[in-house]
């Protein structure tokens, strides 16, 4: 399990301009180790560095200084190459190609039998949720779907690792739920996912490992429990009680600590909020335009059936979701009963 | 393989999909059926035919040129530019499998480009010519050269028979003998009247139609029609072929053989008499007085092998172009390349130029910047010289034909060779360049 996939050491990327005076120090003296089957993120706010530590891990820039091995090899060794899936930052495909045609085109870069590859390409259609746009240009598609066609490229080789820039940006939320649940499909295959956000839910969601880039160098590294916890707070969820209950609990806790205590309702955060209404409506329609429904992960991705069942199941059923109006009067109800005697 | 058919085959798919072909295919149309309306010929049915063909055919080749250059300038540094390319070498794909795909579809629709509009133009000829007699124009024929005079032994005879005699002109020896060979040299390609001249060719016995394609200039200085007489074969036969002609000097005349008149001994011998009444001489041109054309292969087939070799030079033009879209961005690219396109075009004045040593200096001998600017010209002519080829439109046009050795000469030079090295360099280039570099 612990078998190094990505190996940097001490790596430095400095750009030059055109008489090759250094004029940004875009990675700085980052090291880190990525191991099979592990889903490490690359976390940090814009221009931090990120995408150029993937683009020399693709061999797509060159190290000014320090070692990379990826998969054992050179950053820029071209059969490694075979089992690395990338999406870019941007799409950067053919924009009069079908999004049929560019799949196919892209698993014939890998050698792939026409089968295997029509097949492979009907698949990730499928799940990308473009099946219906299959013969239209990519070059008329909007920004979500050309990012779909991406991370569909990314995929057509099932690539040992996987390595996604920013996977999130540009989707809807439906997208990125299904990018998520295909990190994780992904990661239980025991594939190597890298990727990079400044989205900091998607990197808690699915990621295992973070590495936290600022201004080109780490400034944390490690599980996302141990970055996150806080060893020294205590949160309190508890089924409702009566206005007696709370106060009297209230009570205890502010003789016990000597101060008030923060209390709220918990929410659903929006992202599942959000999906259940776009169900509800996909139940109600049939038609359509953009982004059509989209089927779990693409079965030559998944593995095995048991694995395609565990994905397809949706999470628990949540409750009915509350108005906007009731929330509020729920939540004024609260701040009420909480309220410290005068 | 596969990843390099993959490659060109998006390329192409692209040129046809951004209608970029479908504007070339209008610029062909326009050249090879308007072309000919717009030019006048000289009025003759052979002027009527280098129009069509000459012109037609040269601006096609000159619009494919400029197309290749420019597409294969793009082929790379707008893949580079619009960062397409990253999704190709994170692929398992080397550098020179995206060269050599890039190339292979610029030549696959150069292929067809020119294979339509070859077609298109021999459609235009053929319907053109519909009520003409084409057989002596639309032809391919080998142009043989008489075997040439001994002048050197000849003159050595009469010198020294003179010298026997001891009429020799005074001054140094050598002198004399030398102004003995131009005096003969210029007696041999002339014909007094009343006299005659023998040509001796080399053919073999094939049976195919033969030719005599001559012409002179008369001593007189008008334009008068001269009287000659052709005659054919070995001079112990008694059926020698005797044709009269009646010429005009500066013209260009022919005169058919009858292909019994070969002799078993590989050669055909004809004598030209000069049988005007009046004492005028007709002067033959040294090099292409009076030459034997023989009927090789059809006319279809020389087109064939004219286009194959634009298509040569043209292979040779895109694989420069990818090349240089290689290395540099589109602008940079393009404005290389066509510089290079002026270099092999301009080897004439490359030559004069290096024939002129002094550019800067007055004085009497040349300045260092002089001979360096020398030494870049000699250095340029000399990179340039394979690429500085005659066009094949010229004797397709004159019916003459476009030979084979021609062709691959121009194959092993062009595409094996020069390509081969343009290639090496590109993909050398493009390997050591770091593309996730913006331009
Ligand atoms: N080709 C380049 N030439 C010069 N500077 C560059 C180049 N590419 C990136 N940089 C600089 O390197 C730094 C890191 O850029 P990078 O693209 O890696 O950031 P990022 O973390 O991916 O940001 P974002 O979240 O916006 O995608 C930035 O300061 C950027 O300006
Ligand atoms: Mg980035």
């Amino acid at each position: 399990m612990s078998e190094p996939i990505i190996e940097a050491i001490g790596l430095q990327k400095v750009f030059r301009d055109f008489w090759r005076r250094p004029k940004v120090k875009a990675v700085n003296d980052v090291s880190f180790t990525v191991n099979r089957g592990e889903v490490f993120g690359l976390l940090g706010p814009n221009g931090s560095g990120k995408s150029t530590t993937l683009k020399m891990i693709l061999g797509l820039l060159y190290p000014t200084s320090g070692q990379l091995r990826v998969l054992g090899r050179s950053p820029r060794d071209v059969k490694t190459k075979a089992r690395i899936g990338y999406l870019p930052e941007e799409s950067y495909s053919y924009p009069y190609l079908t999004s049929q045609e560019t799949l196919s085109f892209y698993g014939m870069l890998f050698d792939l039998p026409a089968g295997e590859r029509q097949q492979r390409t009907e698949q990730l259609l499928d799940m990308i949720g473009l099946r219906h746009a299959r013969r239209r240009q990519v070059g008329e598609f909007s920004k979500g779907m050309a990012r779909r066609i991406g991370l569909a490229q990314a995929l057509i080789n099932d690539p040992d690792l996987v390595i996604l820039d920013e996977p999130t940006s540009g989707l809807d939320p439906i997208g990125c739920r299904q990018v998520k649940d295909l990190i994780k499909a992904l990661a239980a295959r025991g594939k190597t996912v890298l990727l990079s956000s400044h989205l900091l839910s998607d990197v808690e969601d699915v990621c295992d490992r973070v590495i936290i880039l600022y201004n080109g160098k780490v400034q944390a590294l490690g599980t996302i429990n141990e970055l996150l916890e806080q060893k020294t707070q205590y949160r309190l969820t508890m089924p409702e009680v009566s206005a007696e209950g709370l106060q009297r609990i209230l009570a205890a806790v502010r003789a016990e600590l000597g101060n008030e205590p923060a209390v709220d309702h918990p929410r659903r955060d929006l992202e599942q909020f959000f999906l259940e209404i776009v169900e509800k409506a996909r139940q109600a329609t049939t038609e359509a335009s953009g982004v059509g429904p989209a089927s779990g992960v693409a079965r030559y991705l998944a593995g095995d059936e048991v694995l395609q069942q565990l994905l397809k199941t949706p999470e628990s059923p949540a409750p009915a979701p509350l108005s906007a109006a009731q929330q509020q009067a729920a939540d004024e109800k609260l701040r009420k009963l909480v309220e410290p005697p005068k | 393989m596969n990843k390099v058919f993959a490659i060109a085959g998006i390329a192409i798919r692209n040129a046809i999909r951004s209608r970029v072909v479908v504007v070339l295919l209008a610029l062909l149309l326009i050249a090879i059926v308007a072309l000919p309306l717009t030019i006048k010929g000289d009025g003759t049915l052979t002027g009527a035919v280098q129009v069509l063909l000459r012109y037609t055919l040269g601006a096609v080749t000159m619009i494919l040129s400029i197309a290749t250059l420019w597409a294969g300038c793009a082929a790379i540094s707008l893949e580079v530019q619009e960062r397409q390319v990253h999704l190709l070498v994170t692929k398992p794909v080397f550098r020179m499998q995206l060269w050599l795909g890039k190339w292979l579809g610029l030549l696959i629709l150069n292929t067809v480009l020119l294979g339509l509009a070859g077609v298109a133009s021999y459609t235009l000829l053929r319907w053109n010519l519909r009520q003409d007699d084409v057989a002596d124009i639309l032809v391919a024929r080998r142009v043989v050269n008489p075997m040439p005079l001994d002048i050197a032994a000849d003159a050595r005879q009469i010198f020294e028979e003179q010298k026997r005699r001891g009429e020799l002109p005074p001054g140094p020896p050598d002198q004399v003998l030398e102004a003995i060979q131009q005096s003969l040299r210029q007696q041999a390609y002339s014909v007094p009247s009343g006299l005659a001249r023998r040509y001796v060719f080399p053919v073999k016995p094939t049976g195919v139609p033969l030719v005599i394609r001559y012409k002179f200039a008369s001593s007189s200085t008008g334009k008068e029609q001269l009287a000659c007489l052709w005659i054919a074969g070995s001079p112990d036969r008694a059926d020698r072929f005797e044709k009269p002609e009646y010429a005009a000097p500066g013209g260009v005349h022919t005169v058919r053989i009858p292909p019994a008149m070969v002799d078993t001994n590989e050669t055909l011998t004809v004598d030209v008499a000069n049988v005007h009444p009046m004492p005028l001489t007709m002067v033959f041109a040294p090099d292409d007085g009076v030459q034997l054309l023989v009927q090789e292969t059809s006319f279809e087939m020389n087109l064939v092998r004219c286009l194959l070799l634009e298509l040569v030079k043209l292979a040779f033009l895109g694989a420069l172009a990818v090349t240089i879209g290689s290395v540099f961005s589109l602008p940079v690219a393009a404005v290389t390349a066509g510089y290079a396109l002026l270099l092999m075009n301009i080897g004439g004045y490359l030559q004069t130029l290096i024939g002129q040593k002094m550019i800067f200096s007055a004085g009497a001998q040349p300045g260092i910047l002089d001979l360096l600017v020398h030494w870049i010209y000699v250095i340029l002519y000399w990179l340039t010289k394979p690429f500085q080829q005659p066009s094949a439109l010229e004797p397709l046009a004159a019916g003459e034909l476009v030979s084979w050795t021609w062709l691959g000469t121009i194959f092993l030079w062009q595409v094996v060779v020069a390509g081969g090295a343009v290639a090496a360099i590109g993909v050398w280039a493009f390997n050591r360049r770091e593309l996730g570099l913006p331009e």
